[in-house]
């Protein structure tokens, strides 16, 4: 126990914050700080019910609360757990090995890599502290089968009751794979005390196990009732509001022969130095009377391999979908401490002691045992610092200037987002009464749009590729559905979705968080619906679970005291006592040395074998492909050391190329995959073709560069790309321009929304709306135009109905007029997509990224209204971009238009987007589109910009909307004179793919390009 | 016998003072006060804020409490008035921008006492438009109003209000452009375009029908129409009454007419003189076998314009060798400081080639023989 405190005590404080779940029940437990009995939490999701999770741990984390910080409260119930995880090992062992094979079982428990992983990576604390509180009690479950003493009974009841207020699921399969082995156990031991005369048939025989069989399945009868009665509220919640999202991905369900990166985490890491042990284990298990224990240690192993053999899935079924299967390895790596016990105490007390002296010598015996022990306190240290050279989260943020924004200025009145914290959002949450619409806890989601995909969570959405994106923009494009206003970034990815979603910058936080604001969002309503939650059910939630912990607690403590930690009163023998001498031991002993000749073999030839394998040449294609990964991790040395040296630049001038040439993909992008194609060969230079596929917050975009590589001293080297030498005209710019500001409050007042400090909304009409349809996607196209003197951020909702029945809403995303200058005008496209359901997740397999799911209607969409909101916004109004030579043409039945897009202002455009509302023969609008260039453009720089859009054949026109009914800011849309109000800058296509002409909308995203 | 109300009365006159409930009853003491919040003890409602709120009040004699059922209940009332003067003016003047001839202005107030209570009926109200002499007219039901038709004239204008004699904060409104009336003209460029260079072509003076100056941050489009059936499009915000559209002239086809526009108005078309680079010489073209790679170094150059410097950096070429064998290879880049190098996966044995040179921004397409290092044979098309 002291070294348990003294190493994973020591650790525990700097190392909690960098694992995936430790803030998870910080926040769970911040959540009862603030209110005990009322399960209803408000901040994440739009509000679930903490019923969805066993509230033990978190409980005592409030408790604590009171008298110490949050963080110091997680790191004492996470110590505590963890003694009582040790103490509970040492019981548990007592049942099946000597007390000292126990104390060693539980000295490994310490030095154990499946402890140090759960408590310093993954900060998996209603784990560790469910085990603990089990293990202490199993010696009940034992006593009471053996001797039928009713003080067992009620405290194998009380523990399991304690058990299941830490974590439900311990109690569940711990009933399978600890209770089911000591039952056996207690059979056997119970014949042992009660033997079969000879006089006695068979059948008498079987039936003197009656009655330790009826105590089985009382205790059974009693454990479940006190598993249901327990956490009541969870099994209504459970059975009531059931999951609906689709299944999460996890690493531990995949093939471990497929994704070894995650065999390693899950299966490699946890069991660590215990592979070595697994032998044993089951020779043990074979030969003594410890093969049930053996048998549920081989079903763990079994069922902790996850997806990389089909056995766990036919097992589990459902199950195998839902469990994060690496629990299993954790209890595995538990069931097998008694059997490591076991050995240690033969290599340094008993007969495996005596041989291997004699085969190996004194000081090599010496130097195994000391570099067993050695390895496995290494291997314990490494796995808790890994997330130091190894991060799994981002870099700590300090919560403290995101809190003090939420309270300013009533900013808590809107739902608030966060991207790229990692789970350090659920820190942050538990340190405002802000909402958000996000949430770490993805069992309680109920937004439908979170439901949909299968993301953990929207901070989480780039990792995923664009399943996770589609959900993100859901909630960005529709904020004002959630009263989502802000946005807290600390990831540039998210850049170009925010920006052409109509988010704008508001500033920089002292954390270095960028807060995001979107206009015209309505506040929170200040009474918002929640569930009902029965007040029995508030009561038996707050005082059931902790009572269960603080019986257990008391039954401990008695035992403790009493019997010190050993119970001197259970006449029970474990299992395995003292074994006898080695039958053979010159074999033994010649086994040995031929073990150890073979690991020193070994060892040779795998430092051989990985030595040659470093130094081979790379194919070519290779060389390519990990060059354009080098640069995608940003690894920019490693990139320049696979360019020919002969023909490269300097670095600093490779560095300042790369820079450049900023932009969509080289700034905001993810590489997803490379094929590469070889065009030409000879036998010192092969050309390729190579296709770039980047996946970027607005979309999937491929790139085709043509690269060569050059072979010299038999390394094959890329050949350095180089930079169109564009000029930009002036050395010094000059241009007027206009300078807005708005600066809201006019006077240093409190006072909010002085309706002297307000503007406007700007006058905004819409001219035209037309519900498409295109590649079996609904959407509403139509046509607004700025007719105010004032520049105006316009928000687009628009309904798609069924005579008077509104079948879905949805607002303009990234093909919107988010920003218009006066008298601009441009096209938007609103479209409608449905609502994936567990069903559907399973019927298509795995998700394609560029999966659509056409929405289900009850009826057939005839028609669609919209509704226009403006507000005077005048920022990101950039518009000193250009588009020279745009050519349209019809090609392969489709609408190319090509032209180069130029910069003639004094700022950076990172990402330029080109808009077009195209329109038919009678002057409507048709479809409405948007291509975005892949690079930045320096002021006086260009880049060609080429699109494909669809022909006129391809859109279905379902209905022309009758503008006069849309809302405009709140009122009808004024139709007069509408007939004359055409944009006065429309281009003619005189039919070009079925289109008579077009409206071009030229924007651009002027934010510091990322390096 | 029906219970009776408690509260059944009967009738007493009052001659009361405003505000002064306890002033003459010939029958005695009130007892009981109604208003529009409810029945009221007298001493509660006298010791209260509530005796200082406007409306209609009732008065009940406790005596007259006890009037035998089947009586109609009687009671003095009288409307208590608020506050002549009224301490609180809050004022409302829009739109907040309103187009010139085209949209009007509507000032209204809404004065409350400092009891809360809504200004009496026919409170005289001054409303000063800002701009013309001031208007009077009389509240009614606590807010005076009055619709007005704004000068022609672009500015701001601040609007004064006054209720009796308390005056309220200015209200300001403006009266902007009106943009449907403004014509547009694009001004006499100052020199012709050149290719690779910036050139501003600014508008005329754009104001409306009343001669208002157009507002600062205005969008005004440039549409260029080329002979080949492309288009060229440029932005600009309107500054000091110009809208000035900077044009790099790069990647433009042949022939430029320009279009302004500004909403539903358009311009007529105008000429724009445009002086593209034309090569004034075909450039030479040589060839570096480099063995280490088994590749040939094409260089072709110097590319000599005729305005008496090279064709600019960055102009894309493109290069086709067609061997004897009838192999080809393609090669594309820029020109740096007028030349263009680049890298051909072939031996000088499989020469001589036929070599077709296309440069997209000059319009030029040579052929050239290469037998040999360098030369330059073959014609501008």
């Amino acid at each position: 126990m002291a070294i348990a405190v003294m190493f994973h005590g020591g650790l525990l404080p700097f190392t909690h914050a960098n694992t995936y779940d430790a803030f998870i029940h910080m926040f769970f437990g911040d959540h009862y700080h603030r209110s005990w009995f009322d399960p209803w939490e408000p901040r994440w999701y739009t509000g679930f019910v903490t019923t969805s999770y066993p509230p033990g741990t978190h409980m005592m984390i409030a408790a604590l609360q009171h008298i110490m910080p949050l963080r110091s409260a997680f790191v004492i119930v996470q110590l505590t757990g963890l003694l009582l995880l040790t103490v509970g090992v040492f019981r548990f062992a007592l049942i099946w090995v000597s007390s000292r094979a126990s104390g060693y079982a539980a000295l490994m428990l310490v030095l154990a890599s499946s402890i140090s992983e759960t408590l310093h990576l993954f900060g998996q604390l209603p784990t560790i502290f469910s085990l603990g509180i089990f293990l202490n009690g199993l010696p009940y479950f034992h006593r009471w089968m053996v001797t039928g003493k009713p003080s067992a009974l009620m405290a194998a009841v009380i523990f399991s009751a304690a058990t299941t207020a830490a974590h439900h699921v311990t109690t569940i399969f711990g009933g399978v794979l600890f209770v089911l082995p000591i039952a056996l156990h207690s059979l056997r031991v119970y014949g042992q005390h009660h033997p079969a005369s000879s006089a006695q048939g068979w059948l008498k025989a079987i039936l003197r196990y009656r009655v330790p069989i009826q105590r089985g399945a009382l205790l059974a009868i009693l454990m479940i009732l006190a598993v249901a009665v327990t956490i009541y509220p969870y099994w209504y919640w459970s059975i009531t509001d059931p999951i609906t999202q689709v299944p999460i991905p996890h690493g531990s369900r995949e093939s471990f022969i497929e994704r070894p990166d995650l065999g390693i985490v899950f299966f490699l890491i946890p069991w660590g130095m215990s592979l070595l042990i697994l032998p044993y284990a089951f020779y043990k298990g074979a030969t003594t009377a410890l093969w049930p224990l053996a048998i549920s240690l081989a079903l763990c192993l079994l069922l902790g391999t996850g997806g990389t053999t089909p056995i766990p899935r036919l097992i589990l079924r459902g199950a195998f979908d839902i469990l994060t299967l690496d629990r299993f390895t954790f209890w595995g790596s538990i069931l097998i401490l008694p059997f490591a016990g076991l050995l240690i105490e033969g290599l340094l007390h008993g007969r495996s002691r005596q041989q291997m002296r004699i085969a190996l010598s004194a000081p090599v015996y010496r130097m195994f045992i000391g570099g067993f022990f050695a390895s496995m306190a290494g291997l314990a240290t490494l796995i808790a610092i890994m997330p130091t050279f190894q991060p799994t989260q981002p870099n700590t943020v300090d919560p403290d200037p995101m809190v003090t924004f939420l309270e300013e200025d009533k900013h808590y009145r809107w739902r608030y987002l966060t991207l790229g914290l990692g789970d350090q959002f659920a820190y942050i949450s538990s340190r405002t009464t802000a909402q958000s619409v996000d949430g770490n806890y993805h069992s309680a989601r109920r937004l439908p749009d979170m439901t949909r995909f299968s993301v953990e969570r929207l901070e989480n959405a780039k990792y995923l590729g664009v399943p996770g994106l589609g959900s993100l923009k859901q909630f960005l494009v529709n904020a004002d559905q959630y009263h989502l206003k802000y946005v807290f970034s600390n990831d540039e990815f998210y850049d170009p979705l925010l920006h052409f979603s109509g988010w704008n910058q508001v500033t920089r936080l002292r954390n270095g968080l960028v807060v995001w604001e979107k206009p015209n969002i309505e506040p929170l309503p200040l009474h918002q619906p929640r569930q009902h939650i029965p007040v029995l059910h508030s009561v038996m939630w707050g005082v059931l679970p902790p009572l269960a912990l603080g019986l257990a607690l008391i039954c401990l403590v008695v035992n403790l005291v009493h019997s010190h930690l050993c119970d001197r009163r259970l006449p029970i023998a474990p299992a395995v006592s003292s074994t006898q001498g080695f039958r053979y031991p010159g074999h033994i002993r010649r086994g040995v040395q031929a073990l150890a000749i073979l690991i020193l073999f070994g060892a040779a030839a795998g430092g051989i074998v990985i030595a040659r394998f470093s130094q081979t040449p790379a194919p070519p294609a290779d060389v390519v492909e990990t060059y354009f990964k080098h640069l995608d991790l940003r690894r920019f040395h490693d990139a320049y050391d696979l360019l020919a040296a002969e023909i490269r630049p300097p670095f600093e001038a490779y560095l300042f190329g790369l820079k450049w040439q900023g932009g969509l993909l080289n700034s905001y992008g993810k590489l997803e995959s490379v094929d590469i194609e070889e065009q030409a060969r000879t036998d010192s230079i092969i050309d390729f073709s190579v296709t770039l596929t980047y996946i970027t917050s607005l979309e999937r975009i491929s790139r085709t560069l043509d690269i060569r590589t050059i072979k010299h001293d038999d390394h094959w080297k890329v050949v350095p790309p180089t930079l169109q030498a564009t000029q930009t005209p002036a050395r010094l710019q000059r241009q007027a321009g206009v300078e807005w500001n708005r600066p809201g409050r006019r006077q240093p007042r409190y006072d909010m929304e002085q309706h002297d400090d307000r503007l406007d909304r700007p006058n905004i009409t819409l001219e035209s709306g037309r519900l498409v349809k295109h590649s079996d996607r609904f959407s509403v196209i139509g046509r607004i135009t700025n007719r105010d003197n004032d520049p105006a951020a316009i928000s687009v909702l628009a309904n798609i109905m069924a005579g008077d029945s509104v079948l879905s809403s949805q607002s303009a995303g990234i093909w919107g007029g988010q920003r218009l200058l006066p008298s601009e005008t441009a096209g938007f496209r609103v479209e409608f997509d449905g609502v994936l359901s567990l069903t559907d997740a399973e019927a298509s397999g795995s998700f394609d990224p560029e999966f659509f799911l056409p929405p289900e209607f009850d009826e057939a969409p005839d028609d669609a209204s919209i509704e226009v909101r403006s507000q005077a916004e005048p920022v990101n109004l950039y518009r000193s971009i250009s588009i020279n030579g745009l050519a349209f043409s019809e090609a392969d039945n489709r609408l190319e238009a090509s032209g180069l897009v130029v910069n003639t202002g004094t700022d950076v455009a990172s990402i330029v987007r080109v808009g077009f509302l195209l329109y038919d023969a009678n002057g409507l609008p048709l479809w409405m589109d948007a291509g975005f260039l892949e690079s930045n453009l320096y002021p006086g720089q260009s880049a060609p910009f080429e699109i494909t859009l669809p022909h006129a054949d391809e859109i279905d026109i379902i209905a022309d909307i009758d503008i006069a009914p849309s809302i405009i800011n709140g009122r009808y849309a004024d139709t007069s004179g509408m007939e004359a109000q055409q944009d006065g800058a429309r281009i003619p296509l005189e039919g070009i793919a079925g289109f008579d002409a077009v409206t071009l909308h030229l924007s651009a995203m002027t934010y510091a390009p990322l390096f | 016998m029906r219970k009776t109300l408690p509260l059944t009365v009967t009738v007493l006159t009052l001659a009361l003072l405003p505000m002064d409930v306890r002033a003459a009853s010939n029958a005695g003491s009130p007892h009981y006060i109604s208003d529009a919040f409810g029945l009221v003890p007298y001493d509660n409602y006298a010791a209260s804020y509530r005796s200082n709120w406007s409306g209609h009040v009732s008065v009940f004699n406790e005596g007259r409490l006890d009037t035998l059922a089947g009586q109609t209940p009687e009671s003095d009332h009288y409307n208590q008035p608020a506050e002549p003067e009224p301490e609180t003016l809050l004022v409302f003047v829009g739109p907040k921008s309103a187009r010139a001839g085209v949209e009007n202005v509507h000032a209204s107030v809404i004065g409350l006492d400092r009891w809360g209570n809504l200004i009496p009926d026919g409170t005289i109200t001054r409303i000063d438009p800002g701009f013309d002499e001031a208007v009077e007219t009389t509240s009614q039901r606590g807010v005076s109003d009055r619709i007005f038709t704004p000068p022609t004239r672009t500015g701001t204008y601040r609007a004064g209000i006054s209720v009796a004699n308390r005056q309220a904060a200015h209200a300001s409104y403006k009266v902007v452009t009106d943009l449907d009336s403004i014509e547009l003209e694009l001004a006499p460029q100052a020199s012709p375009i050149e290719q690779e260079t910036a050139t501003t072509l600014t508008t005329r003076p754009i104001q409306d029908a009343y001669g208002n100056p157009v507002e600062e941050g205005i969008a005004v489009a440039l549409t260029i129409d080329h002979d080949t059936g492309s288009v060229s499009r440029l932005n600009a915000l309107t500054s000091q009454s110009i809208a000035a559209h900077e044009l790099i002239a790069r990647g433009l086809p042949d022939g430029l007419k320009a279009t302004l526009s500004l909403g539903s108005t358009r311009s007529a078309s105008s000429e724009l003189d445009y002086r593209p680079l034309m090569i004034r010489q075909v450039p030479e073209l040589g060839w570096t076998y480099l063995p280490a790679i088994e590749a040939m170094e094409i260089h072709v150059g110097p590319f000599m314009t005729d305005a008496g410097f090279l064709l600019n950096d960055g102009s894309p070429v493109s290069l086709l060798l067609t061997f004897a064998d009838g192999s080809q290879k393609e090669a594309s880049g820029w020109l740096e400081k007028g030349y263009f190098r680049t890298l051909i996966t072939a031996k000088p044995d499989k020469l001589p080639a036929e070599v077709t040179l296309t440069t997209a921004s000059t319009h030029y397409e040579s052929r050239l023989d290469l037998t040999d290092q360098r030369q330059a044979t073959g014609e501008i098309q």
